[in-house]
C-alpha cells in the first residue's frame, strides 16, 4: 500500500521502511526521544478520495522496550499530502541515482574493515540538543537557554582570534584553541602543577583541582610560571622533558631525611630544603606488591579483571551482578585493570584512598589508618602475593635464609637492608619456623613446608614496611 | 575578641580550611609524640583548648589526617554522642505503622480525586488509582496514645519513648536517589554520608574501632550501594566501614592460615622496630603515625572481634532480641548496634533490605512480606531501645527510623491495572520518621498530614531539616561544618536554607 517511509534522522537506528514490513522494527523515536520527530510515508498510487469519504489510519506499535519508560507517541498529528512530488520521491532520476550513489558507497564502506569506535564529531546545527541552565540544579525545571561560550570571568577571545565571526557560534575547536593558546597561561600552570604534585606529593599550588580565586595561592609562582613557560614553548606540550626536568633538579634529588627542627617549621615540605617522601597511592601499593611477588601479568589493555576479593561484597539490588575472581594472570593484573562498580569498589584501594570515581577528583588525600595495615597484613590477594615473594625467595641463595631475607629487603625496598633490620627478620623467620612445627597442620595450603612458611611470613613482613609503602 | 585576635582567628580558620592536609600534616608524629598513647583524648591542636576549640574541625589544625579519628570537641553543647541510624530500604508504608488515617479507611477503593494527580508523576502508578485504606487496625499506645498499628505490637509498648516527625518530604520518588538524599544530602553520587559528616566532625571515642559502622540485612546492599555510606569529597577515613555477619566481621580483621597472635605480635613489632629505625634515619612522622596505626590494627583485631561477638551475650538478651549469632538479620544488627555504641562507636548505620511493597507478588504485598518485615523489625528495635535505657545509654544515643521516603495514600495500579497482591507505590510529599533518645522529646509528634496523608499540612519538613537537626543533636552546626570541593564550602545540607527543629528537642 505504502511505497517508501522517510524518517527524519540520518543516521536512524532501524531502516524506516521496516515500519512497511511485518517486523517490530522500523521507524522510532531513537536515538533523540526528546524531541519533536517526523516521518513521511508515500503511497504506492495517489489516493482519491469522494468528498466524504472516511480515512482509517492504523498505526502500529509493537516494538517491546525494557524499563519503565514505553517509547510510545504521546501527542501525534496526522497530515495529508497532495502535493504530486512526494510520489516521485524515490523514482525520479535524480533520486535514483541518488539512492544508487548511496548504495555503492555504502557497499564501498563495508569493504573497509574496521571496528566500532564511538568518535566524538559536532552535530549537524539542525540536531543539536538545546541546553538550558537547570533551575537550583533540577534537570525538570529547565531556566533559560544557552548557547556554547567560555566563563565570563575570564578573557573571551584568547585563541578565538581566527575565528570567522564574533557572531558565529564558537566550536569545540575553537574551545580546544581557546584552552591550548600560548596566551592562556592557566592550562599549562594546571598540567606542570599537577606533575610536581605527583612527583613531590604535593602542588606548588597545594589545590590541584583549583587554580582560581577559591584555591590555594602557590608556594613559588616564580617557578609555577617558568615551568609552565617551558611546559608550552620549549618542550611543546610533551610530558616526558617536564618529568625529565623536575626529576633531574637538584630540588627532586635532594635526601627526604629531616631534622626535628626542619619538620616542625615546615611540616608539608612547602620551602622544599628536602627531598619529597609520600607514602604510594593505592594503585602503586597493589603493582609494586605483583611486581616484586613475581606474579605481576604485565598484558596491557582488554577489557577490567576481577583479582581476589572476599566474598559478598557484592550484592546490588535487583541485580545478579557476580564477582567471579579471575584465573591465571589476569588475577594479578596491575590495579588500572580491576573491575571497577561505583558504587561497590574495589575495598582495597578503596581503603588506600582511592576515590570511588563518582566525581572528578584531581587530589586525593592521603590518610594513615588502621585499616590500611589489615590490608596489607591480611587480605588474602596480598598474603598471595606475599607468598609469590617468598617462593621467589626461595629461588636465591639456598639454605641461607639471611641471604634470601637480605635479597627480598632489597626487592621490595629499593636499598639494602641493614644489620639491625635483617636480624629482626631473621628473628621473624625463626619465630614462624617454631609455629609451623607446633602446628604445620594449621598452615593449610598457606605454605607446604616450615622454610616456605617461614619466607611468606618474611614476605609478609616486607611488603608492609614504611620504607616498601613509601617512596 | 581584639582586631588582632580577629585576624589571627580568620587566618587560622582560612589556613584550615582551604589546607586541610598542610594544617594536618603539622600535626603529625610530633602531636602523636606529644600525646604520648593512641587513646589520648586531645591529641589535636583544636582540641587543646586552643583560641579555636569551640571551632572543631575549622580550628586551627582540627584535624590531624594521620588520626583522623581522634576525638573532637563538638562546636556546639552536645545533646547526643552517639547515633543508631536505622535505614528500611525500599520505603516502608507509614500507613500500616505509625499514620491512623480513618477518612482514608472511609474512602478506600474509591477514586484518588484528580486535584492530588494533576501534574504528578508517580514511578508506576498511572491514570487514576483507588484510594487504599490502612490494611492494619490502629490502637492508641502508652501514656502519650500515639496510634500505633498492630504490626508493631512490642513497639507500641515503647510509644511513650519515640518523637515523630510525620509531615517529612523529600523530592526525590525513586530508591537510589532518594536513598542517596537522605544520607548525603544530595540524590547524586558522590557526596558524604551523615556518618561521615558526623566522625568528620567529632572523629569518635573508640580508635580501636572504625568511628562509623554499617550493618547491613535483608539479603541486599541499598539500591545506592556503597555510595550512601561512602565519604564523598570528605577524605577516605571517614568511609562508612561495613561490618559483616559472615566471614571477618571487618574486612580483613583475620590473621591469614597458619600466623597465630603470637606469630602476628611478633610480625607487628618487627614491623615496628624497623620503622622505629626508619624514622631515626629520616626523621619523616609520617612513619612514627603508621607505627601506631600497625598497633592500633592489631588492638583492632581484638576489639572488633570481640565487639562483633554475640557469644557473650545472655540468652534472655538473644531473646530479647530475637537475635540468632551467625546469621543475617536485622535482630543481630540491633544487638550489634547496641554492642558498638557501648564501645564509643560514633554512628552506627543499619541498613535493612526488602521494604519496597508495591504489591507485585506477596512478598512485596503490604498484607504478606509487608507483615513479616514488620516482625522482623518489631521485636528487635523495641528491644534495642529497652536494651540502651537500662543500660543508660539511652540518654546519650540518638536512635533514627526512617526510610528514604513514604508510600501512597493510593494502591498502586501498575500499568494502570487493579494487581493480584495489595501495594502501595513510592510516595515523596509525605513520609514518617521517628527518633528516640539523646536530647529528644519523648511521646511526642510533631507535624500533620492532610485527612488522607497525601502531604503535609502543617511544618513541612524537608531532609535537609532533619539533616540539620541530627548534627545539632550532636552539637554540629550544619552551617559551619564545612569541607572544601570543586569551589565551594560543601555542608551536609546542601545550599538551600535547612532548619534545625527546636520544637523536637526536649
Amino acid at each position: 500500500f505504502f511505497s517508501e517511509a522517510a524518517g527524519d534522522e540520518p543516521l536512524p537506528l532501524d531502516d524506516p521502511n521496516e515500519s512497511l514490513a511485518e517486523t517490530p522494527h522500523g521507524w522510532g523515536v531513537f536515538p533523540r526521544i526528546d524531541a519533536p520527530r517526523h516521518a513521511v510515508f508515500v503511497l504506492e498510487e495517489p489516493l482519491s478520495l469522494a468528498a466524504d469519504a472516511r480515512l482509517k489510519l492504523v498505526i502500529k506499535h509493537e516494538r517491546e522496550l525494557k524499563g519503565q519508560g514505553a517509547a510510545i507517541i504521546r501527542r501525534g498529528r496526522v497530515s495529508l499530502s497532495t502535493d504530486p512530488r512526494w510520489t516521485t520521491l524515490t523514482t525520479s532520476p535524480e533520486a535514483v541515482a541518488r539512492l544508487d550513489r548511496l548504495a555503492e558507497l555504502a557497499d564501498e564502506r563495508r569493504a573497509i574493515p574496521s571496528v566500532r569506535v564511538p568518535v566524538l564529531a559536532e552535530r549537524d546545527p539542525r540536531f543539536r540538543r538545546r541546553t538550558f541552565v537547570f533551575e537550583g540544579g533540577n534537570w525538570l525545571a529547565k531556566g533559560g537557554a544557552v548557547g556554547p561560550g567560555t566563563p565570563a570571568s575570564l578573557p573571551k577571545r584568547i585563541g578565538l582570534e581566527n575565528a570567522d565571526s564574533e557572531e558565529q557560534e564558537p566550536t569545540r575547536l575553537d574551545l580546544a584553541r581557546w584552552i591550548a593558546s600560548s596566551d592562556n597561561p592557566l592550562t599549562s600552570r594546571t598540567m606542570v602543577n599537577r606533575v610536581w604534585a605527583e612527583m613531590f606529593g604535593i602542588g606548588l599550588v597545594e589545590t590541584t583541582g583549583d587554580l582560581g580565586v577559591s584555591g590555594a595561592a602557590p608556594s613559588h609562582p616564580e617557578l609555577l610560571d617558568h615551568l609552565a613557560r617551558r611546559f608550552q614553548g620549549l618542550h611543546a606540550w610533551r610530558l616526558k622533558p617536564l618529568l625529565r626536568e623536575i626529576a633531574l633538579s637538584a630540588t627532586y634529588r635532594q635526601d627526604a631525611a629531616v631534622s626535628a627542627e626542619l619538620a616542625r617549621r615546615d611540616p608539608g615540605n612547602r620551602l622544599l630544603a628536602r627531598g619529597p617522601r609520600q607514602r604510594l597511592s593505592a594503585e602503586m601499593i597493589r603493582d609494586q606488591a605483583l611486581v616484586v611477588s613475581g606474579k605481576w601479568s604485565p598484558t596491557m589493555f582488554g577489557k577490567p579483571v576481577m583479582p581476589l576479593q572476599p566474598g559478598g561484597i557484592w550484592r546490588s539490588a535487583y541485580s545478579g551482578a557476580e564477582w567471579q575472581t579471575a584465573d591465571g594472570g589476569d588475577r594479578y593484573r596491575r590495579a588500572v585493570y580491576t573491575y571497577w562498580k561505583r558504587t561497590s569498589g574495589y575495598p582495597s584501594l578503596l581503603a588506600f584512598d582511592a576515590p570511588s570515581r563518582e566525581v572528578c577528583t584531581a587530589r586525593r588525600v592521603a590518610t594513615n589508618t588502621p585499616l590500611q595495615a589489615l590490608v596489607t597484613l591480611n587480605d588474602p590477594a596480598y598474603v598471595d602475593l606475599a607468598r609469590g615473594l617468598g617462593e621467589r625467595m626461595g629461588q636465591h641463595a639456598a639454605g641461607d635464609p639471611r641471604g634470601q631475607i637480605a635479597w627480598a629487603y632489597r626487592s621490595a625496598a629499593g636499598r639494602e637492608a641493614d644489620d639491625p633490620a635483617l636480624a629482626e627478620l631473621e628473628a621473624v623467620y625463626h619465630a614462624a619456623i617454631e609455629q609451623y612445627a607446633s602446628n604445620p597442620g594449621g598452615c593449610g595450603e598457606f605454605a607446604p613446608t616450615a622454610d616456605c612458611f617461614a619466607r611468606t611470613v618474611v614476605a609478609s613482613v616486607l611488603l608492609n614496611l614504611d620504607r616498601v609503602l613509601t617512596r | 575578641m581584639n582586631l588582632g585576635e580577629q585576624h589571627a582567628h580568620d587566618t587560622l580558620r582560612h589556613v584550615t580550611r582551604r589546607h586541610f592536609l598542610s594544617g594536618g600534616l603539622a600535626g603529625v608524629g610530633g602531636l602523636w609524640l606529644a600525646a604520648g598513647s593512641a587513646s589520648a583524648k586531645s591529641a589535636t591542636i583544636g582540641t587543646d583548648g586552643g583560641a579555636t576549640s569551640s571551632n572543631a574541625p575549622h580550628g586551627a589544625g582540627g584535624i590531624d589526617p594521620t588520626r583522623p579519628l581522634a576525638p573532637r570537641t563538638p562546636m556546639l553543647p552536645a545533646k547526643a554522642t552517639r547515633v543508631i541510624f536505622l535505614h528500611l530500604a525500599g520505603a516502608p508504608s507509614q500507613f500500616e505503622l505509625f499514620e491512623d488515617k480513618p477518612e482514608l479507611t472511609r474512602l478506600d477503593g474509591q477514586d484518588c480525586p484528580q486535584e492530588f494527580l494533576a501534574g504528578k508523576r508517580f514511578a508506576f502508578i498511572q491514570g487514576t488509582p483507588k484510594l487504599l485504606g490502612a490494611r492494619a487496625r490502629f490502637r492508641p499506645a502508652g501514656e502519650s496514645g500515639l496510634p500505633m498499628s498492630d504490626n508493631l505490637p512490642h513497639l507500641a509498648r515503647m510509644a511513650d519513648k519515640l518523637c515523630f516527625v510525620r509531615s517529612m518530604r523529600s523530592d526525590q520518588f525513586n530508591h537510589a536517589p532518594a536513598q542517596l538524599l537522605a544520607q548525603t544530602g544530595d540524590p547524586r553520587l558522590g557526596h558524604a554520608a551523615i556518618g561521615s559528616w558526623v566522625t568528620y566532625g567529632l572523629g569518635s571515642e573508640n580508635e580501636n574501632l572504625p568511628g562509623f559502622v554499617v550493618l547491613l540485612s535483608g539479603g541486599r546492599f541499598p539500591d545506592a550501594g556503597k555510595s550512601v555510606w561512602g565519604s564523598g569529597f570528605l577524605p577516605g577515613a571517614y568511609q562508612g566501614v561495613q561490618c559483616r555477619s559472615e566471614g571477618d566481621p571487618v574486612l580483613f580483621l583475620r590473621n591469614p592460615p597458619g600466623v597465630d597472635g603470637g606469630l602476628r605480635r611478633r610480625m607487628v613489632d618487627a614491623i615496628t622496630r624497623i620503622n622505629e629505625q626508619t624514622h631515626r634515619e629520616l626523621g619523616d612522622p609520617e612513619t612514627v603515625t603508621r607505627i601506631a596505626q600497625y598497633e592500633m590494627a592489631a588492638r583492632m583485631q581484638l576489639a572488633a572481634t570481640d565487639a562483633m561477638d554475640l557469644g557473650d551475650e545472655s540468652r534472655a538478651t538473644l531473646d530479647a532480641y530475637g537475635a540468632e549469632p551467625g546469621r543475617e538479620l536485622l535482630a543481630n544488627n540491633c544487638l550489634l548496634a547496641r554492642r558498638l555504641v557501648e564501645r564509643g562507636v560514633r554512628f552506627v548505620q543499619l541498613y535493612d533490605w526488602g521494604w519496597d511493597t508495591h504489591g507485585t507478588a506477596e512478598p512485596q504485598s503490604i498484607t504478606g512480606g509487608f507483615r513479616r518485615k514488620c516482625r522482623e523489625m518489631d521485636r528487635p528495635v523495641a528491644a534495642l531501645l529497652a536494651d540502651l535505657e537500662e543500660r543508660g545509654l539511652l540518654d546519650e544515643t540518638l536512635v533514627v527510623w526512617g526510610g528514604e521516603f513514604g508510600r501512597t495514600p493510593m494502591r498502586e495500579n501498575r500499568g494502570g491495572q487493579e494487581m493480584p497482591f495489595i501495594g502501595r507505590d513510592h510516595h515523596a510529599d509525605a513520609y514518617t520518621v521517628w527518633l528516640a533518645g539523646a536530647g529528644v522529646k519523648q511521646g511526642f509528634s510533631y507535624g500533620e498530614t492532610d485527612p488522607i496523608g497525601y502531604r503535609p499540612t502543617t511544618r513541612p519538613t524537608e531532609v535537609r531539616d532533619l539533616q540539620a537537626t541530627l548534627l545539632r543533636l550532636m552539637g554540629l552546626d550544619h552551617e559551619r561544618l564545612t569541607f572544601p570541593s570543586q569551589g565551594l564550602d560543601r555542608k551536609l545540607t546542601g545550599v538551600k536554607p535547612a532548619r534545625v527543629i527546636h520544637e523536637l528537642f526536649a
